[in-house]
């Protein structure tokens, strides 16, 4: 049973795969959702000063993820990245 | 004897099991239907026990209590087992008994940690964890891990020295060596000493280094093990002694920036996951450097249904290496067809460490930020909110992404998974699931009452749109995150600088100690003096003596040809100073 359920779910995987575009707009129209609703749904308590903003947290997300993923590939490829065998060389 | 006053020690359970483990002759497998066992006698023990002190020895004119017990011990105990049970299931497979019993032992120390009610019968323990867990890196039987078990030991003693000397300067001044919170503001050098300690074990920054070196080079099954019960006990004794330390709120807030920092660049998923051990226990320490109910409520809820979703990915990254043959993800990609149920349970765990709502993550996340917030700690749940965004980036994203997606379906021959791994991955995905879904009963284990209320509309609406907009982030740098075939540099560059250097390094905390313990051989007399003579028998005469050399000579040799002579016998040193140590445990239990 657990191999036929393991199959079956390899299946499903393998087809969605090649379906990315129904994939990517479904993203794209779910993220747009958690836009349109933050008009209407805002914090009680906003902790920070312009979170009751809608989209603050949208921006955020993706303004912290493009940093973090810029500074660290930056500092990786400037002077913390080393080859594999960095500690074994005399 | 111990039954009798309604406390029964956990660590028994797994001590028992491991020596029988050792002693354990003959062709017969069925030594293994012996592994399920402790995780769940102690389950049930801890599920029945009462709050009090129990199990108080004289030794030498000294009280230790072996059995203090109250909320804040129960809660990590409860997750403690559960992850003894889990990790013992996916363990299950493995032939070599030594790595059964390392755990076992390494179990045995973290319940000892737990009910240690003086500093003594703490550091005990924190010796015992120290050394059964190096047996579980020294056992992947790699030349890495040869290495990497070395310095981990070192780093570790160096750690347990501070606490030493700290806990023994403390007595000299106090005369005490009850292990009590510290108040922030008559904290004195010597608490300090024993905070330090407790950092090492922590992987505070920039004391961390030995976790990310050490985690990937463990054995598979000693890594789930691994990145349960050295952290969260170090989480539990300065949620004891240390809440309110505002060091500790800043230095858990860069924690959690340092992890996924590294776990962005990372290229070994097993390293990305060690990274995120030293962001998550930032939460943690954090919460408990704010020291509110409320932060510190956050800390034991995140050190549970942490210990439970990192265990979990773990796992997964175990089967990943264990079928593929390799943890790099530039040598991985297309697995999601090919092991579709380790994909799951993985994104299970990933979805719970990212604080997706329904999974464990969020309802113990949430209270650690939203308290730091109710305390007007602004910048520092600024800061925890951004290391969720590099959470989800790198544990949850490119970790799967480059694991399982990326390329066409893998043609990688695959060795076939052994079901009892898969058992225990669906066992912690459930949790996850059910502890996301129903925190009351977790909740109800935190030490402080709880009014919190982790499920609004606008929690709710907020995460997702925060994580959605991680993943677009995501999507626009996938080419730029693409791993590579790279290691980064971090701080254990500079305890690899050199044979001589790392000597000195590791000799002259030892030296001071040794001043020390003149010092208090004036102060207190021949009684503590007869206790120390064991306790530097066992862990400074045999471990770090031997350590010492080992490791020069290593290091002298450029990390490769270590003679296996030296290896062997420092091995068999270690080995020994524990048995002598459990021996003169179980003599002084028996006896009262």
């Amino acid at each position: 049973m657990e191999m036929k359920f393991e199959k079956s779910l390899a299946n499903w995987f393998r087809n969605n795969r090649e379906k990315t575009r129904f994939w990517l707009t479904a993203f794209y129209i779910f993220l747009g959702l958690t836009v349109v609703l933050n008009i209407f749904i805002r914090p009680y308590h906003p902790h920070f000063v312009y979170d009751y903003l809608p989209g603050f947290f949208a921006v955020f997300g993706l303004v912290a993820a493009i940093i973090l993923g810029r500074v660290s590939k930056g500092t990786a490829h400037t002077f913390l990245g080393k080859d594999e065998d960095y500690y074994e060389r005399d | 004897m111990n039954v009798i006053n309604g406390f029964f020690h956990p660590s028994i359970y797994f001590i028992v099991v491991a020596v029988v483990l050792l002693a354990w002759r003959g062709q017969s497998n069925s030594w293994r239907f012996l592994l399920p066992v402790p995780g769940l006698l102690a389950f049930i023990t801890i599920l029945s026990m009462e709050t009090g002190t129990f199990s108080q020895i004289s030794y030498l004119g000294l009280t230790l209590t072996l059995g203090r017990v109250d909320a804040l011990a129960i809660v990590f105990a409860h997750v403690f087992a559960l992850q003894a049970l889990i990790g013992f299931i996916y363990a299950w497979h493995v032939q070599d008994r030594a790595q059964h019993a390392a755990a076992s032992m390494y179990v045995a120390g973290a319940f000892g940690c737990l009910f240690a009610g003086d500093y003594l019968t703490l550091f005990i323990f924190w010796e015992l964890m120290s050394v059964a867990s190096t047996f579980l890196v020294w056992l992947n039987r790699q030349p890495e891990s040869t290495g990497a078990g070395f310095r981990y030991f070192l780093f570790h003693t160096l750690g347990g020295l501070f606490l030493l000397a700290g806990l023994l300067l403390r007595y000299s001044h106090l005369g005490t060596f009850a292990f009590t919170a510290v108040d922030p503001s008559t904290a004195a050098y010597y608490d300090y000493l024993i905070l330090t300690g407790f950092a090492v074990n922590a992987a505070v920054i920039p004391l961390h280094a030995w976790l990310p070196d050490a985690y990937p080079r463990a054995t598979i099954t000693g890594a789930v093990f691994m990145s349960a019960f050295t952290t969260k006990t170090a989480v539990y004794v300065l949620a004891r002694g240390f809440s309110g330390f505002e060091i500790l709120a800043v230095m858990g807030v860069l924690m959690t920036l340092y992890g996924v920092f590294y776990a962005t660049i990372e290229n070994n998923i097993r390293r990305i996951l060690a990274y995120h051990i030293v962001s998550q226990v930032g939460f943690m320490v954090a919460g408990i450097g704010i020291g509110t109910a409320m932060t510190i409520n956050g800390a034991c809820a995140h050190a549970y249904a942490h210990i439970v979703y990192k265990g979990l990915l773990f796992m997964g990254a175990g089967c990943v290496l264990y079928a593929a043959g390799t943890a790099k993800l530039t040598e991985l990609g297309g697995l999601i067809s090919r092991i579709p149920l380790v994909f799951l349970g993985y994104i299970i765990g990933a979805i719970s460490i990212s604080g997706f709502p329904a999974f464990s993550g969020f309802v113990s996340k949430t209270m650690t930020i939203e308290g730091a917030a109710e305390a007007h700690h602004y910048w520092l749940a600024l800061g925890m909110e951004f290391a969720a965004v590099g959470t989800f980036l790198s544990v949850g994203l490119k970790l799967s992404y480059f694991a399982f997606f990326a390329k066409p379906e893998s043609e990688k021959p695959l060795k076939p998974i052994p079901g009892n791994m898969y058992l225990a991955m669906g066992a912690a995905s459930l949790i996850c699931f059910v502890l996301g879904v129903y925190p009351k009963p977790l909740y109800d284990l935190l030490p402080y009452p709880v009014e919190f209320e982790p499920y609004s509309t606008w929690t709710v609406l907020m995460t997702l749109q925060l994580l959605g907009f991680v993943g677009l982030g995501f999507y626009l740098l996938r080419n730029k995150l693409k791993p590579e075939a790279k290691i980064n540099l971090d701080f254990d560059y500079f305890y690899r600088l050199g044979g001589a250097l790392s000597l000195v390094f590791a000799k002259k905390p030892v030296e001071v100690v040794d001043n020390w313990w003149s010092e208090i051989y004036n102060r207190v007399g021949l009684r503590v003096i007869m206790l120390l003579a064991w306790m530097s028998t066992v862990f400074d005469k045999a471990a770090i003596d031997g350590v010492v050399d080992g490791t020069a000579k290593n290091v002298q040799n450029g990390g490769g040809g270590l003679s296996n002579v030296q290896t062997g016998r420092l091995q068999d040193y270690l080995a020994l100073a524990l048995v002598i140590g459990i021996g003169v445990f179980a003599l002084v239990w028996f006896r009262t």
